[in-house]
């Protein structure tokens, strides 16, 4: 087979990663005439996890021109202002990782640094006070920060949690509005060019075939083309994050629903919590050599808010990336293409990352070495800042109560997160890689929260005098209280704009 | 006697770029700053800064427009290097045309003129032809274009400003030699000799190149701004010593690509991997892949690209969604509207 141009993409699968990438060609490539087909099977379904996600979800909708409070409607999404972490540093111990920036720097220095040395003279607040975010989250309120909104309420951060299979099935509808050629079917073969090794075509049941120039992997773990047929190897990564299961189950809503998710860790892993309009998701992460699945079914069933309104589901993963995640003309988007715990909801954007580094690098044709090895260079990069953010969390603890819990406070960790943290630890100093997802704020939330926040501050913070950098400090958390205190609830905010329809969970299937 | 003592040897301006930051960011009660001159500087060319001036300046609070007056400033919205065939490029330091829909300009030139002849890129932008232009537009109407810009100083007059600002801080300033050395907990060394730059035991050496104009600038402030936000107790510094280091020295590379870039015939070939990867992707698809620490801009790695003969095969499809007619107006109204700009700017 020839070098062949690119005007056909054929996404295989239609879970979240298949119609994200299915609704962003469309609207970026299909006036440059591309066709976009995706085929899915019904009969096979979808992971039906992945409810949390991160701010820069909200830039994704935007850039297709998607309505926001359509959306929350349409998806049953509440507002997500950051993660509570409940026991993570030790047993009793919680803090909040915010979606928005902690206080504001003055005369040009970061504003922890003030914050460590007023710590550095006895006070007590801690960096939560100096949080929209956590004030919010904690009092149960949100707003959508506008322009004219001022500097303060413009520090609020969010993202959403959303209904996992409500939101494949909305944009789903959006992609097809633009064009997108939906299949129903069971990929049953991948054929491939005998001499170039390219993929071809798809076989499906009833002989069905779907020829294509470009095809993109988005069957989740299974990973159809990238490992079946492409033979693309998996980087591990589990003796850093062993989690290797999970259970989840559903759970009728008790109350409001809070603007945050909340992970509590256990004896072999965490267990999150994701409020939704209609009901709450649940879900214990863990690892199988310290604890098994009955086990781990028992504590979920054991400490949910409300009654189950779905059978716990059992999902395996294996932590880590492909090698490669495009290879010849197979791109790998979505768990196809590796997987990192979801204990910082950042799996729905590393497919928005994936989507949009296709895009930027999108190939003429099929004979494409240079893109597809900057593509996975930047690709590598991004799973591997995150990996690092997520083994923070493991490695801060002080957590001496089970074996698991030894096994990852002991463990070595790679060089670029020690380095990291010596910086960090020793005054608080933090210097981000330019692609980086997580900036300086996460990064203190999390080390502070566990107890390896900054031991001393910058000289530079002294610039300022003990009785104004107090009077400025002061100033600061009045402005942030009373900014919590005058915004509508979370509830309240939903209902004025977005409120879902109700959900009986008699009519959905166990 | 002083907890900590800093002592920093270079020419006016460069003791003083760094002795300024340091007596606004780092001098403290228990804390000494000694600027040992080198008054030896014969450098006739003036001392060109980058865009990143602006906000050194409002960090440490030095008055740009006064400066400008005072010093022979000019505005510099291009860096002009020498290529291997003894040509010149000019690096602007804003992008050509205007980005849209997402989509970097060049993409569309490209495009653009694969449908009909075009004017050659370097003419689509507003930088260029203001640095290109007769009369330079001053200060106060540059802030209201849309484009970057640096100042080009008087050296000395510069040097001798930046000084007085650091004595004014608290700093002390005396000619080399008559330094005291032994005392100090920290010597920095600027040198134009130094291989690298490196912050060990009590010395830290930034490493000053000035074959790019602006780079010595660059190196200077970035190396100051760096320290102070770094600075820890001097006696016990050690990861602080390795970031700096680290940090200070991935730049470095950034800048040997450029340097290689505008000095090897064939970028593609380049036993830099960096480089390499810049050119074989900018050829590939006219993306331009950036690294961590990078020192030049997009705009002025696309120009050097370009000027040593680097083109890429083909524009990006997203370039596709405008229709060849709107997409050729388009282009004709930028050229019109960026000749018209320059003409107002220069009547004015
Ligand atoms: C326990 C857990 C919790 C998670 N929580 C979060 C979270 O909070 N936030 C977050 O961002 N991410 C989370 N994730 C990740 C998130 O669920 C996924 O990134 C997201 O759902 C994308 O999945 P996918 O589309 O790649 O795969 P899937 O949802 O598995 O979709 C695969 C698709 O391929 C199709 N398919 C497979 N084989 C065939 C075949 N032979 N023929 C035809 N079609 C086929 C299927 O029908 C399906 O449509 C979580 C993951 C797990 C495991």
């Amino acid at each position: 087979m020839t070098e062949q141009q690119i005007k056909r993409v054929v996404i295989a699968g239609g879970g979240t990663a298949g119609w994200m990438t299915a609704a962003a060609l469309a609207k970026m490539l299909m006036p440059a005439g591309v066709s976009v087909t995706l085929v899915e099977s019904e009969a096979i379904g979808t992971v039906g996890v992945g409810e949390a996600t991160i701010p820069p979800i909200t830039k994704f909708n935007t850039q297709l021109g998607i309505d926001e409070h359509t959306f929350v409607r349409e998806t049953q999404a509440t507002f997500k202002l950051g993660i509570e972490f409940a026991d993570w540093g030790g047993l009793g111990e919680r803090y909040f990782h915010p979606f928005g920036r902690y206080g504001f720097d003055l005369e040009g220095v970061e504003f922890h640094q003030y914050w460590s040395r007023l710590k550095s003279l006895g006070d007590e607040h801690g960096l939560a006070d100096y949080s929209l975010n956590t004030l919010a989250a904690y009092a149960g309120k949100f707003l959508r920060p506008e322009l004219d909104h001022g500097a303060v309420i413009g520090q609020l951060g969010y993202a959403y949690h959303f209904d996992a299979g409500l939101y494949a099935a909305f944009l789903r509808r959006f992609a097809e509005g633009l064009g997108v050629t939906r299949i129903e079917g069971r990929i049953e073969e991948v054929e491939q060019d005998s001499a170039s090794g390219l993929i071809t075509a798809l076989s499906l049941d009833h002989d069905r075939r779907i020829e294509g120039d470009l095809f993109i992997d988005c069957t989740g773990f299974r990973g159809l083309l990238i490992d079946g047929a492409m033979g693309s190897a998996h980087k591990d990564w589990s003796h850093w994050l062993p989690c290797n299961r999970a259970v989840a189950v559903a759970c009728e809503k008790q109350g409001d629903p809070l603007p945050y998710t909340r992970s509590t860790a256990r004896e072999a892993g965490w267990q999150w919590r994701i409020p939704l309009q209609h009901r709450t998701g649940n879900g214990y992460v863990y690892c199988d050599e310290h604890l098994s699945a009955e086990q781990a079914e028992e504590t979920l069933l054991g400490s949910l808010d409300g009654a189950p309104v779905s059978s716990p589901n059992h999902l395996r993963f294996r932590t880590g990336h492909r090698e490669e995640f495009w290879v010849g003309n197979c791109v790998a988007i979505g768990l196809s293409s590796g997987f990192l715990e979801p204990l910082e909801s950042t799996s729905i954007h590393l497919i928005h990352m994936g989507i949009a580094k296709l895009v930027s690098l999108f190939p003429r044709s099929t004979d494409a070495p240079v893109e597809r090895a900057e593509y996975n260079r930047l690709m590598t990069d991004d799973f591997t800042h995150v990996r690092d953010f997520l083994i923070l969390h493991y490695k801060a603890t002080k957590r001496d109560d089970s074996p698991f819990w030894d096994y990852v406070r002991e463990m070595d960790i790679p060089d670029s997160l020690a380095g990291k943290l010596e910086l960090l630890k020793s005054q608080g100093r933090f210097f981000k890689y330019d692609a980086e997802l997580f900036d300086v704020t996460s990064w203190l939330a999390v080390a502070e929260g566990q107890g390896w926040g900054p031991q001393g501050f910058n000289p530079i913070a002294s610039g300022l005098s003990e009785a104004n950098l107090k009077r400025s400090l002061s100033n600061m958390r009045a402005s942030y209280a009373k900014a919590a205190q005058v915004m509508p609830t979370h509830q309240a905010y939903i209902d004025r704009f977005c409120k879902a329809a109700p959900i009986s969970f008699a009519t959905e299937p166990a | 006697m002083s907890a900590e003592r800093i002592l920093v040897r270079g020419t006016p301006v460069q003791a003083g770029v760094i002795g300024a930051y340091l007596a606004s960011r780092w001098l403290a009660a228990g804390r000494a700053l000694e600027l040992a001159i080198d008054p030896e500087d014969n450098t006739a060319a003036p001392f060109v800064t980058r865009p990143s001036i602006h906000r050194l300046h409002g960090e440490i609070g030095l008055p740009t427009d006064q400066l400008f007056a005072r010093c022979g400033g000019s505005p510099v919205l291009a860096a002009e290097a020498q290529t291997a065939d003894g040509s010149s490029v000019q690096l602007p330091f804003s992008a050509f045309g205007v980005p849209r829909g997402g989509l970097e300009f060049h993409q569309y030139w490209l495009r653009a003129s694969r449908l009909s002849e075009q004017a050659d890129l370097t003419e689509f932008s507003l930088s260029l032809a203001l640095q290109n232009a007769a009369h330079k537009p001053p200060l106060a109407q540059l802030a209201q274009l849309p484009v970057e810009f640096g100042i080009a100083f008087d050296r000395a007059a510069y040097g001798n400003a930046l000084l007085s600002f650091a004595k004014a801080g608290g700093a002390s300033v005396v000619e080399s030699g008559n330094e005291q050395e032994q005392d100090a907990d920290l010597v920095i060394q600027c040198s134009p000799d130094a291989g690298a730059p490196k912050w060990h035991g009590q010395e830290l050496t930034i490493a000053l190149e000035s074959d790019i104009p602006g780079l010595e600038w660059h190196h200077l402030s970035s190396a100051a701004r760096r320290f102070a936000s770094l600075a820890a107790p001097l006696s016990n510094c050690a990861p602080e010593q390795a970031e700096w280091t680290r940090l200070a020295v991935a730049e470095n590379e950034r800048v040997a690509d450029m340097r290689e870039l505008l000095s090897i015939n064939d970028p593609l070939a380049s036993s830099r991997p960096a480089l390499q990867r810049k050119a074989e992707v900018f050829v590939a698809c006219g993306r331009i892949p950036t690294e961590d620490y990078e020192v030049f801009t997009p705009p002025e790695w696309l120009a050097a690209l370009w000027a040593r003969g680097v083109r890429p095969r083909r524009s990006d499809r997203m370039a596709e969604r405008l229709p060849d007619a709107q997409l050729l107006d388009w282009l004709d109204q930028l050229r019109g509207q960026i000749a018209s700009l320059t003409r107002q700017v220069q009547a004015a």
